[in-house]
Parts: structure tokens; C-alpha cells; sequence
């Protein structure tokens, strides 16, 4: 547990971030007392909010690599639809095999699906060198239109119980998605600060230039980040369509800007180098407490969209006037120790 | 008699343009060759003047989108901008007839409006020091909240006065084979000078070069003297008003108000405005090649429906369409290998 802890320490928590959070819980629990802090009402938030943490974990895989994958909604969309195809069609094609099984072999599926979508992506980005913001858009548009394509645009229905307990059920009272959630979370933290590829990751992320010129295969790096991230929208994909109980192939067209909206309120550095699984959590619990908030509120929909803006605008001009403060802060004083200790005047007059 | 090698080539980048005009002109023309092989009624001026007609809107979301992507910014909130100004105006029109049978009136107060919206933009962008896209990202949130819970969230399901006329005032009607009549919207002329004065303003201006000075160096531009804190604003603000523009005829075009729409469309501006040639880094990109590129993935959806392709399949050939068109990009700016051939042109 200790070596675990130990390899988590990369992951620096975003203070400021973690105080609006527990801020935002307070001031909705005094707000409405008897709804928002309840049993239900937390359940409820955990089955809604994995499915957007998960793409924005996806998001931030792609970001600490320099790039950004606008496609992930996209490979959500269309494993969710492959995973329900096979699913519907199940019954016929291997006759009645236990269903747990086939559940399992449906998210197998999707996964497959996520990972091959994600190659595709590196591929494009790795060594054709695509700009990812171009070769994602592309692959979106790509994907999206296939799931659309195959169903004609409408909604599979039919899915077995078994599946759409994934989405629904709730043991422990602890709802499902959380636990993919909170895997998947351990794994790409695990995967940023502990494994190789991880660490090339960033490194490519912070200098491609240097990254390329130490010999690291930056083709596969890349290649790498974006399979995971594929993979990650796909159990994304799997949630939603477990817990909607169908695939509809154009579902969830806000969640591309809403992912990135995730990883610049986590902190990760649009430019690379720098992201954190901890920042990701905490930046889709937050939008979530206050999106159930303004739902216990009474406020609309359309409030909560309005907020969110702002409240990205507000950390991101917090976040830059604390790092402006803290420089201008460090400089005063590296000037006054010149000033007191006669023996760096020379060095710092030399220097001006 | 053959052409020499090296002036074929030079004959062949100079038909090409700066920003592969010439390549997504001969795509453009190449399509409309092959659709017109499977069906004759392909070939026709019915074909034009709709693909127009579907190009206006886009065609001047992806104007403004293209200023800012010259400055080296990706300015994401022109959706909801162009929403904002179609549906505000429309609200108003109801209110106030005399609006509504001032249609010129209208389209200048819904650019105005973009102007205001992108003036936040500046505001933000300039105080905040942040990249564009970012604060985009959250500006965009903030009019769409804002139109939607301040201004309204209700369907306007027939414009008013003058207004409803408008999607048909045509310059001349043909019958297409049909039997329908299809018409040149009056659109084409405004949007026309637009592109023009656009074009010189991007070309023959110190102001207009100096967006490409700032998507190319933003230090080297602000060493060359350049005022980057002015052209930025100025730009975000021309985006804005354009976006209004654009929000006001997708409005008055399909005759209702719906403020849910245009949210998802987003893409295939960027799309267009990428496959006419645009650096998606700054500093690279053309009036004409966003015109092109626009009239390409307008023709690609025409030619699906008339083909009776599901238009489902429109999204797929648009993204095929940009992994070849970014394909070309690169390959043509991919570092040559083989030495210059020396310059022994003979005349």
C-alpha cells in the first residue's frame, strides 16, 4: 500500500481546485439542505459523472503528449453501438450462452473497438504527422459518421439486463460506474507516473524536439497514449449505453468541449508535459456537484452551462495571477538577499 | 515535344497557390464531374444555385473563423455567437414590427451584436492573457447560458413582416428538371463584396498582413512594430461580427428561430476552413481556399443527396475528405530531401 502511495507521488494535488470542490459542497449543502446532501442524490451524481471523467482522462492522455483527441466522443459512441449490436444479435449468432458471458464479450468488444479507433488516431498523429487537433477532428467526424451511417441515425434499443446493470445497478450502494471510474483512474495514474510509457509521455509532451533528438520512438509513444485514450472512451461508451439502455449513434455531441473543459480545470497543460489523474477527478466531481446543485436549486439547465464558463474562466485567471504573485513574490526576495548579503552585491551587479 | 521537367513542376505549384487553392479547386471540379457521369441532372445551373444557397452561412461562420486562425487562435464560441445574434434578433422582431420590415436593419443589428459578443472575447482574452481557444471554451458556455435562460429557450416558429419573404427573394429562377423552380438568392451579391473586401483588406493592407506576421512569429510581429494587443482585439471582435452575420441568415434563411440550433456544427466549419488551405497553426490561409473549401463540403452533401446516399454518410466522406486534404498539406511541406535543381532554365 505504501509502494502504491509512493508511486502516486507525481500526483501533486491541485489545491486551489480541491478548495473550490469542497466549497461548492458546502455552500449547496446550506443551500438545500434537505436534497443535495442526500443518499440519492450522491448516488445519482455517481452514475452520471464517470462517463465524462473517464473522457476526460482520455483528453488528458492526449494533452500531456502536446496533442488534444476532440474523436473520443466519437469512439465512445461507436463502441457503445458495436458492443449493443452484438449484443442484440447475441442471442442468435451463439444461441443461449450464459449471459454474463456475453456481457463480458460485448465490453471486450467495445474495448477493441476503443483501442483499434485509438490506433487509428496514433497513426494519423505519430507517423504521418497529422496535427492531432486536425487528425482528431477528422477521425470524429470519421467515426461518428459510421456509428450514424450504420443505424441510419436512429437508437438500438433491446439490450439484456445483465448489461444494463452496468449502468443502473448500484451494489453496496455504491453505483458501478464509480468502480470503472475509479479503476480506470488508478490505471492511467499509475500508467503516467510509474510505467515507462508513461513517463516518455510527458517527456515527448514537455520537448518533442528533445524527446526526438534522446532517442526516444516518438511514433510509438504517441501511439501508445492514444490507444489508452480510445480504450478509455470506449468504457465510457460502455457506461452511457448501459446506463440509457441504448445506443444512439449522435449521443452526447457537448461532451467533446465538455471533456476539455475537464482537463483545463484539472491543470493539465494544454501545451504538454504536465497532468494530473487527481486534477481530472476533482475538476468532474466539482462540475457535477454543481450541476446537481443547480438541479436542487431549481435554477435551469442553461444556468448551470453558464456557470461552467465562468467558472473555467475564474480558475484559469486565479491559477495565472497566483503563478504571477508567486514569481513577482520569489523575485523581491532573491533581491533582498543580494541587498543583505554583501558578498552576492557583486554577482548581482554584475548581472544588471 | 515534352515540357521540361522543372517548369512543368513550377507550372504545376503556381497552378497549385500558395495555399493549395488550385488542389481544392480541382477536387471541387473533378466531383462535379464524376457526380454528373452517374446522374445527368447533375449538370445543371439548379446544381449551383443550390449549392450556393447552402454555402452562405457557412461560407461567413468560416470568414470568421479563418481571421482568427490567421492570428495563430482557435476561436471556438462562433456558434454560439451566431446563435445568439440570429435568435436575439428574431425575438426582437416579433416585439417590434418596425424591425421586422427593416430586414437590412436586422442583419446590421445582428452583426453588431457578434461585435459585442466578441468584444467580451477581447476583453477576456486581453486581460486574462490566455489562449483563445481556451477562453472560448468558456465564453461560449456564457452566451449560451446566457441567451437561453435570460433571453429565451422557446421555438419562434414564423418570423415576422418582411422577413418571412426573405428565403425567397431571388435574383432570377430557373426550373430545375424537377419541375420545381430553384433560385440565386439575393445573398450572393453582399457575400460576394464581402469576400472581395476581405480578400484586400487580408492581402493589400499593413493591418490585414499583420495577421499573418502574428500567426507566423507572434515576437518576430511584435518586434516588427506591429500593434498585437489592437489587431488581436480588432480581430476577435471582425470574428464576433461575422459570426452575427452568419447566425442572422441561418435564421432568416430557414425562416424559424430555434436557439438550440447550430450547436455540433462547430466542426465542419474548422473542416472547411482546413481544407481550403488554412494553417490550423496560423499564419497560412486564404479567402479564396476558405470560398473553395466551403463550396467543397457543400457539393459533397448536395451530391450525397442527390445520389440518394443516406446522409448519413455525408459526416464519413467529410472526415476522409480532411485526412486526404491534411495529407496533401504535409506531404508538401515535408523538408526535400533531393538537392534544388540548379537554376538552368533556358528560355
Amino acid at each position: 500500500m505504501i509502494r502504491l502511495v509512493q508511486l502516486l507521488r507525481g500526483e501533486r494535488v491541485p489545491w486551489y481546485l480541491l478548495g473550490t470542490t469542497v466549497a461548492v459542497f458546502a455552500v449547496f449543502a446550506v443551500a438545500s439542505p434537505g436534497t443535495f446532501p442526500s443518499i440519492a442524490n450522491l448516488q445519482s451524481m455517481g452514475f452520471q459523472f464517470p462517463e465524462t471523467g473517464l473522457l476526460g482522462l482520455g483528453v488528458m492522455l492526449s494533452m500531456v503528449t502536446g496533442g488534444i483527441d476532440l474523436s473520443l466522443v466519437g469512439i465512445a459512441n461507436l463502441a457503445g453501438l458495436v458492443a449493443t449490436e452484438f449484443l442484440v444479435a447475441a442471442p442468435r449468432l451463439v444461441g443461449h450462452a450464459a449471459p454474463p458471458a456475453l456481457v463480458v464479450l460485448g465490453v471486450l468488444l467495445a474495448l477493441a473497438v476503443g483501442v483499434g479507433c485509438g490506433a487509428i488516431n496514433g497513426i494519423l498523429i505519430g507517423v504521418l504527422r497529422f496535427p492531432p487537433i486536425l487528425a482528431t477532428l477528422a477521425s470524429l467526424q470519421f467515426f461518428g459518421g459510421l456509428a450514424i451511417a450504420w443505424t441510419g441515425g436512429h437508437a438500438v434499443l433491446g439490450l439484456p439486463s445483465a448489461f444494463t446493470d452496468i449502468g443502473n445497478a448500484s451494489p453496496w450502494g455504491i453505483p458501478v460506474p464509480v468502480f470503472i471510474f475509479a479503476g480506470s483512474a488508478l490505471g492511467v495514474g499509475l500508467l503516467l507516473n510509474w510505467r515507462k510509457l508513461g513517463v516518455l509521455m510527458t517527456l515527448v509532451g514537455a520537448n518533442p524536439v528533445a524527446a526526438r533528438f534522446s532517442g526516444i520512438r516518438v511514433a510509438r509513444v504517441l501511439l501508445g497514449a492514444y490507444v489508452a485514450s480510445g480504450a478509455l472512451a470506449s468504457l465510457a461508451g460502455v457506461i452511457i449505453v448501459a446506463r440509457t439502455a441504448s445506443a444512439a449513434p449522435d449521443y452526447g455531441q457537448s461532451y467533446i468541449l465538455l471533456s476539455i473543459v475537464i482537463a483545463i480545470l484539472a491543470g493539465v497543460d494544454p501545451n504538454g508535459g504536465f497532468g494530473t489523474v487527481t486534477g481530472i477527478v476533482l475538476a468532474t466531481v466539482c462540475l457535477t456537484l454543481i450541476r446537481t446543485g443547480f438541479d436542487s436549486l431549481g435554477f435551469s439547465q442553461f444556468a448551470y452551462q453558464m456557470a461552467q464558463g465562468a467558472i473555467v474562466i475564474a480558475v484559469l485567471a486565479l491559477s495565472a495571477a497566483h503563478r504571477t504573485l508567486l514569481l513577482a513574490l520569489r523575485r523581491r526576495l532573491s533581491a533582498r538577499a543580494v541587498l543583505h548579503r554583501p558578498d552576492l552585491r557583486s554577482v548581482g551587479r554584475g548581472e544588471g | 515535344m515534352t515540357l521540361p521537367g522543372h517548369l512543368l513542376a513550377r507550372a504545376v505549384s503556381a497552378a497549385r497557390g500558395r495555399t493549395n487553392e488550385g488542389l481544392v479547386a480541382v477536387t471541387l471540379v473533378g466531383l462535379a464531374l464524376a457526380v454528373g457521369f452517374v446522374d445527368r441532372r447533375f449538370w445543371s445551373l439548379a446544381t449551383v444555385f443550390n449549392v450556393l444557397h447552402d454555402s452562405f452561412e457557412p461560407l461567413v461562420f468560416s470568414l470568421g473563423f479563418l481571421v482568427v486562425l490567421l492570428t495563430g487562435g482557435i476561436d471556438v464560441s462562433f456558434d454560439a455567437v451566431g446563435i445568439f445574434a440570429g435568435y436575439t434578433v428574431a425575438r426582437l422582431a416579433v416585439a417590434s414590427p418596425w424591425l421586422a420590415h427593416n430586414v437590412p436593419v436586422a442583419f446590421l443589428l445582428a452583426t453588431l451584436i457578434g461585435v459585442g459578443l466578441g468584444g467580451v472575447n477581447a476583453v477576456a482574452i486581453g486581460a486574462l492573457h490566455l489562449p483563445v481557444l481556451i477562453v472560448t471554451l468558456g465564453t461560449r458556455g456564457i452566451f449560451t447560458g446566457f441567451l437561453l435562460s435570460a433571453i429565451g429557450s422557446t421555438y419562434v416558429s414564423v418570423l415576422p413582416g418582411t422577413l418571412v419573404d426573405f428565403p425567397t427573394r431571388d435574383l432570377v429562377r430557373v426550373h430545375a428538371s424537377g419541375g420545381q423552380s430553384v433560385g440565386l438568392h439575393v445573398l450572393v451579391l453582399p457575400l460576394a463584396v464581402l469576400c472581395v473586401v476581405l480578400s484586400l483588406f487580408l492581402t493589400r493592407t499593413v493591418t490585414g498582413r499583420g495577421l499573418y506576421a502574428m500567426g507566423g512569429d507572434l515576437e518576430a510581429a511584435r518586434r516588427a512594430g506591429f500593434p498585437i494587443r489592437l489587431i488581436q482585439g480588432g480581430v476577435l471582435c471582425l470574428a464576433g461580427a461575422l459570426s452575427g452575420l452568419a447566425g442572422m441568415i441561418h435564421v432568416a434563411l430557414i425562416g424559424y428561430a430555434n436557439p438550440f440550433d447550430l450547436v455540433g456544427m462547430e466542426l465542419n466549419v474548422i473542416a472547411a476552413v482546413v481544407l481550403g488551405g488554412a494553417s490550423i497553426f496560423g499564419g497560412r490561409g486564404s479567402v479564396l481556399g476558405t470560398v473553395l473549401g466551403v463550396l467543397l463540403v457543400s457539393l459533397i452533401n448536395y451530391s450525397l443527396i442527390l445520389l440518394g446516399i443516406p446522409s448519413a454518410w455525408q459526416r464519413v466522406a467529410v472526415g476522409v475528405l480532411l485526412v486526404l486534404g491534411i495529407l496533401a498539406q504535409t506531404v508538401a511541406r515535408r523538408p526535400r530531401r533531393r538537392a534544388p535543381t540548379p537554376l538552368q532554365v533556358s528560355p
